[in-house]
């Protein structure tokens, strides 16, 4: 009988293993759980630590916990004191802790500089500190390039909290793009290999346009191109001057205007079109009061003839030099900033009024200098004349886009870390709409079109190890250019954080979180609870398909063999 | 202890004092065979070496080295120095018979076969062989002694030790100075006056020497006594570049300052004197003038240049007042004369300007004078005004409208008694003499006179406004008051015309008192060419392609980018083999630049002392050198420039646009103001 059994034991599982059954099983699995540190090498890190401890050991056993977000995370949980520079899956639900800033230290909340400079030309730099907690103690800023000290300035702070601004002047040092250092942060600026192109127009000799062109013609920073119309039909011409309403215009940056009576409205009209499709800025140089006509309808101001008895000397941004008038056409509108203008001279005193003055137009800009006379005082302040109108004209030349203009966010960049390239491409025709495609070291980078048009964007990583990348950017079409530009990686990049970031907390709202403080954990745990569920799951299994029936099996089969031979059989 | 105990154990004692000698010795040369190439290695190596062998000294050690150089000792020492340290016992019968069998064997030993003399001498051999290879590979180097090792080695830079050679240098200041020789040896800087004599005294060992001075080179011989001897004027700032056949080199910045002139001031009456003719010989003027030197000074006296005549014609009389000095020192000397004006021989209308002049002692014209003053003789009241110290040349035209001022006062006075006509007649010449003096005046500045009235109008087309500055407008003043004079004289009205003439001379006196211009003094009255006015042919004008000149290269500022640019390097590379021979070379090159830039001297001078310096104290010295380049080439670096606000770029125009209905009507429309 056991025998029996036995047999039928081994071949019952021979032959439910040949049918190989399946059966479905319902159940549930663990929901995946990202809980992200934002920044924890800096100085929360400690704290951000503490948090994700806690979390992980409340909540490890509901969830997997990972600890970056993952495609697919069920939800996040992120850790920081302000919102993350890297842009997260709309999809994803997230909540996040906000752990407060250090109680107490100074930070570097501003860095203002060019994006790039012009051979010979120093670097001015506009450093806005934050102190807190520091009142009683003082603070050194320190800037260097290339290891080299080029200015260290100090301050007692006097209050709780307190800002603080610094001016410095770097010289550039070895091979561009520079890396600045100021304090722990950094900022790379550029150089700008390109001449920058100015041509002076005048309709009629001027004397105020005449002593602008020859304070740049002595600068070799700039190209200087000029058209004065003597006479009837009759002009004096340097460079490759070309009149304002030729096409050719577009291959200048800046262009300066005397003469500005004898402007035709054609003039204007290419003038504006020169600054709004090509983004060029514009100078205009008035010698007398404008009245009505093509040039006076430029300026978006009311102009008042103010004449002094001696020479005035206009406040002007640093780090343009201060230099003196006596016939001034100041704007009367009391608030500039109404317009978005932007006063780069200003009379001083309780009269105070913009002389000088930029205003955005389309792409471009541009600027009318009130300081009619101004020509006459050259001489004084060690030429501060000369010195003003290159620094104001180079810095709005600098301003002025490429035909591809590529731009590298941030331009600095630590080992592995994400950066994108954003591509201009300006004033090509409808027609002529052809793709952009970019390399970094050889390596494509997609680039996707932006709303905007014209524009491209990529994303890259950086390069694994400290040091330079190149990234170069070609636009097909029947008119193809290329323009290229240069990452920095850095292993100890440091970039300046921004004067005012914009709180974690508007990531939980905008992903459907909620937010809260380290004290407040359970909240978190609560939502993660709540609103992560977990996954059900149906599966089909083949239990037959085990190779632990084998020892059944098998056991089976000996048994009955070893029951059969014991009794005689064979 | 038994006595051949004791003579075993001394015996073994003597072997482990051999065997340990031996092993340092060992040691040490295998260490010094590996500094020759590598120092921290060579000691490396002798320690590790050192400890290796110590392994063979011990007791044990010794003794089995004793029983392998003697094999038919058959293992005695070795039972004798067990039985000795208690590692074997036995009885006392045994252990005398195994110390005595020990102590006859061991009178018989020779610690030489034991420990051999060999393997020291093979590493010695091969030590000096490493060393003179390595010597014989660095011919153009100089034999130096670096601090750390002590150890000789060969430097094939081009810089090397300050040790190489010792430079004295004797500066001897120009006789007249009176100033002692000064004697400095290795010195890091030179000061002198100049004109000094420089003599150098170079000790070295190598064959010739070449001495670099401001860009001329000379190759010295060594003299009779084994120097070499150098003698130069020093006449400028600028360097020393001593070099050695081996390549050694020393710079030197060399300061010159140049002996001041002397400082001349007269203290009495100092200002300018006006009198009215009248008894002339009852005034009598003290004048007073004082003098400085640096070094001393040789002459000071009262030069006078005595100006008499009238209408156009000035007679000039140059003279020399002798001063009764007296020397304070023979730095600080005073002056001082007194003449009555009838001595003086001033008459009516003459003007004496007189100024002090002094000299000091050095060879060619070390003079210096002082400010001028006037003493003018006048009846009529109407003078040239206060602080009247035009150059002679510059006054001319002064003059001429002065007297014309002269003339206007006579003819006004005289004209009660005077005819109408012949009144009207001598204002109309005044009229015609203030038009020459004015065209003369407007010529010389390099104007054309079209229309008077245009030219007033459009009077800052002068000069192509080049100078258009306070200046300017005093000449442009003075043009134009005289133009209102020669209307007014013309008119007969002398009583205006007075006013307008002495507003011209004033203007004069404004605008020369400010050097605006250079005048370019005319000796005879020149005719206008009017053949020249408004004469043009405009069908041949055409259009005129201006080259404008190249800006000016900024070498200084390439140079200053290099130096920072090889500073910044040498901040990375601390601690590199050729660190110092590459600050030397830097700090050559900042020398260069300019040498008679006190801070480029400063940053050399901090370089060399940086390259002089131990690794761990040389980094404050070279950022020292580093802060002051940058400083430097921020001077020669153009201002930073105008940052253009830049917030969202394409929205921001628009958004202009959107606040400027002008603006963008404009651009909708294409012109036209709203």
């Amino acid at each position: 009988m056991t025998r029996l059994i036995l047999r039928s034991i081994a071949i019952a599982i021979a032959v439910i293993a040949l049918v190989d059954p399946a059966i479905s099983l319902s159940g549930s699995t663990r929901a995946r759980l990202a809980v992200v540190e934002l920044d924890p090498a800096g100085p929360i890190g400690p704290a951000l630590h503490v948090v994700r401890d806690r979390l992980v050991r409340d909540l490890g056993s509901s969830f997997e916990i990972v600890p970056q977000i993952t495609s697919d995370a069920a939800a996040a949980i992120v850790i920081g004191d302000r919102y993350p520079p890297e842009s997260i899956p709309d999809a994803i639900r997230v909540s996040t802790v906000t752990v407060a800033p250090a109680a107490t230290g100074m930070r570097i909340v501003r860095i203002d500089a060019p994006a790039e400079v012009p051979p010979g030309t120093a670097i001015h730099l506009d450093v806005g500190v934050e102190g807190t907690g520091m009142a009683g103690q003082s603070s050194d800023v320190r800037v260097s390039i290339a290891g080299i000290e080029m200015g260290r300035a100090s301050h007692a702070w006097t209050s709780a909290r307190e800002r603080w601004r610094a001016a410095f002047d770097a010289v550039p040092v070895g091979d561009p793009p520079y890396i600045v250092r100021v304090a722990d942060r950094a900022i790379v600026v550029g150089a700008r290999r390109r001449p920058l192109r100015v041509e002076i127009y005048e309709p009629r000799p001027s004397w105020a346009s005449t002593f602008v062109r020859r304070a740049l013609e002595t600068d070799p920073r700039f190209q200087v191109a000029s058209v004065s119309m003597t006479s009837r039909g009759i002009a004096s011409r340097a460079g490759e001057a070309v009149p304002l309403i030729d096409a050719n215009l577009d291959r200048f940056d800046v262009v300066a205007i005397g003469g500005l009576d004898r402007l035709t409205a054609a003039d204007v009209r290419a003038v504006d079109r020169f600054m709004r499709e090509r983004g060029g800025a514009v100078f205009l140089l008035p010698d007398a009061r404008l009245e009505a006509g093509p040039a006076r309808d430029l300026i978006p101001v009311e102009l008042k003839e103010r004449l002094l008895e001696r020479p005035t000397k206009l406040a002007t941004q640093a780090p343009s030099p201060a230099f003196e008038a006596s016939e001034l056409l100041v704007a009367t509108d009391r608030s500039p900033e109404r317009l978005a203008l932007h006063v780069i001279a200003s009379t001083t005193g309780g009269d105070a009024a913009p002389v000088v003055v930029s205003a955005p137009r389309g792409a471009g800009r541009l600027v009318w200098s009130g300081a009619m006379d101004a020509w006459r005082f050259r001489a004084n302040d060690d030429g501060a004349f000369d010195r003003f109108w290159q620094s104001t004209i180079a810095g709005l030349a600098l301003a002025v886009p490429p035909p591809v203009d590529v731009r590298i966010e941030p331009p600095l960049l630590a080992p592995h870390e994400t950066g994108d390239v954003i591509v201009r491409v300006r004033s090509r025709p409808l027609n002529d709409a052809a793709p952009a495609s970019a390399t970094i070291d050889g390596t494509p980078i997609r680039l996707r079109p932006d709303p905007e048009a014209g524009v491209y964007r990529g994303t890259f990583v950086a390069r694994d190890t400290p040091g330079r990348s190149r990234v170069d950017v070609r636009v097909d079409g029947t008119r193809a250019q290329s323009a290229s530009a240069t990452i920095v990686v850095d292993q100890d990049a440091h970039r300046v954080d921004p004067e005012s970031p914009a709180p974690l907390s508007m990531l939980a709202t905008s992903h459907g979180g909620v937010d809260a403080t380290p004290d407040r954990l359970d909240t978190i745990e609560q939502w993660a609870r709540g609103a992560v569920s977990t996954p059900a799951t149906r599966e089909a299994r083949h239990p037959m398909r085990s190779a632990w029936w084998m020892i059944p099996f098998t056991a089976c089969l000996a048994g009955e063999w070893w029951l059969r031979r014991r009794a005689g059989q064979r | 202890m038994s006595p051949d105990e004791r003579f075993i154990r001394d015996t073994i004692d003597a072997a482990r004092r051999r065997a340990g000698l031996l092993a340092a010795a060992e040691a040490a040369a295998w260490g010094a065979a590996v500094a020759a190439i590598w120092p921290a290695g060579g000691a490396i190596v002798a320690l590790a070496l050192a400890v290796w062998r110590s392994r063979a000294v011990t007791r044990g050690a010794v003794v089995r080295a004793l029983e392998r150089a003697h094999p038919d000792a058959r293992n005695v020492m070795i039972t004798a120095h067990e039985l000795s340290n208690g590692r074997m016992v036995a009885k006392p019968a045994i252990r005398d018979r195994v110390f005595a069998d020990a102590a006859a064997r061991a009178r018989q030993l020779d610690r030489r076969r034991a420990f051999s003399l060999t393997p020291f001498v093979r590493a010695l051999t091969l030590a000096s062989i490493v060393w003179i290879v390595v010597a014989a590979r660095a011919p153009l180097g100089t034999m130096t002694r670096v601090p750390l090792f002590n150890r000789l080695t060969f430097s094939t830079s081009t810089a090397t030790a300050p040790g190489a050679m010792r430079v004295t240098a004797t500066i001897q200041p120009p006789s007249y100075t009176g100033l002692a020789a000064t004697t400095l040896v290795d010195p890091s800087q030179l000061q002198a006056i100049e004109g000094s004599t420089l003599s150098l005294s170079i000790e070295s060992a190598t064959p010739a020497i070449t001495v670099e001075q401001d860009g001329a080179s000379r190759t010295l011989a060594r003299t009779p006594d084994g120097r070499f001897t150098s003698r130069a004027e020093l006449t400028k700032t600028g360097y020393l570049l001593i070099t050695a056949d081996t390549g050694a080199r020393r710079l030197v910045p060399v300061v010159v300052s140049p002996d001041a002139l002397p400082a001349v001031k007269l203290t009495a009456p100092g200002r300018d004197l006006r009198y009215a003719a009248g008894n002339p010989s009852i005034t009598n003027i003290a004048i007073e003038a004082r003098a400085t030197d640096d070094f001393g000074l040789k002459s000071l006296a009262l030069r006078y240049t005595k100006v008499s005549g009238s209408g156009e014609q000035f007679d000039f009389q140059e003279g020399e007042l002798p001063l009764r000095v007296t020397q304070a020192s023979g730095r600080d000397w005073t002056g001082s004369v007194s003449r009555s004006l009838a001595e003086l021989n001033l008459k009516d209308g003459d003007m004496l300007v007189y100024r002090a002049v002094a000299s000091d002692a050095r060879p060619g014209d070390g003079s210096a004078s002082s400010d001028a003053f006037f003493i003018e003789m006048s009846t009529l009241g109407a003078t040239a005004g206060d602080a009247f110290t035009l150059p002679e040349e510059e006054t001319k035209y002064a003059l001429s409208q002065q007297m014309l001022i002269m003339k206007t006062e006579r003819l006004t006075q005289q004209r009660p008694s005077m005819p109408a006509g012949d009144f009207n007649e001598a204002a109309q010449n005044l009229a015609v003499e203030q038009r020459m003096i004015r065209a003369e005046f407007v010529f010389m500045l390099g104007g054309e006179i079209e229309d008077e009235d245009v030219e007033a109008a459009q009077s800052n087309e002068l000069q192509e406004g080049r100078l258009q500055n306070r200046g300017q407008r005093d000449l442009r003043a003075a043009t134009v008051a005289m133009s209102q004079a020669e209307k007014l004289l013309t008119g007969a009205n002398t009583v205006e015309a007075l006013v307008a003439e002495r507003a011209a001379v004033a203007a004069l006196q404004r605008a020369f008192s400010k050097d605006r211009y250079i005048l370019r003094a005319l000796g005879a009255r020149s005719q206008l060419d009017q053949t020249r006015r408004l004469t043009g042919n405009l069908s041949q004008a055409a259009d005129w392609h201006r080259v404008p000149p190249d800006p000016a290269a900024n070498r200084r500022l390439a140079q200053l980018d290099d130096l920072l640019r090889g500073i910044s390097e040498l901040t990375a590379a601390t601690g590199t083999r050729d660190w110092r021979s590459r600050a030397l070379v830097l700090a050559e090159q900042a020398l260069r630049i300019d040498p008679a830039s006190a801070s480029l001297r400063q940053i050399a001078t901090g370089l060399q002392r940086a390259a002089d310096m131990t690794a761990a104290a040389r980094s404050s010295a070279l950022a020292s050198a580093a802060t002051l380049a940058a400083v430097e080439a921020q001077r020669a670096h153009a201002g930073g420039t105008l940052a253009a606000p830049m917030v969202a770029p394409a929205l921001r125009g628009a958004f202009n646009d959107a606040l400027n209905p002008v603006a963008s009507g404009f651009s909708r429309t294409g012109g036209g103001r709203k």
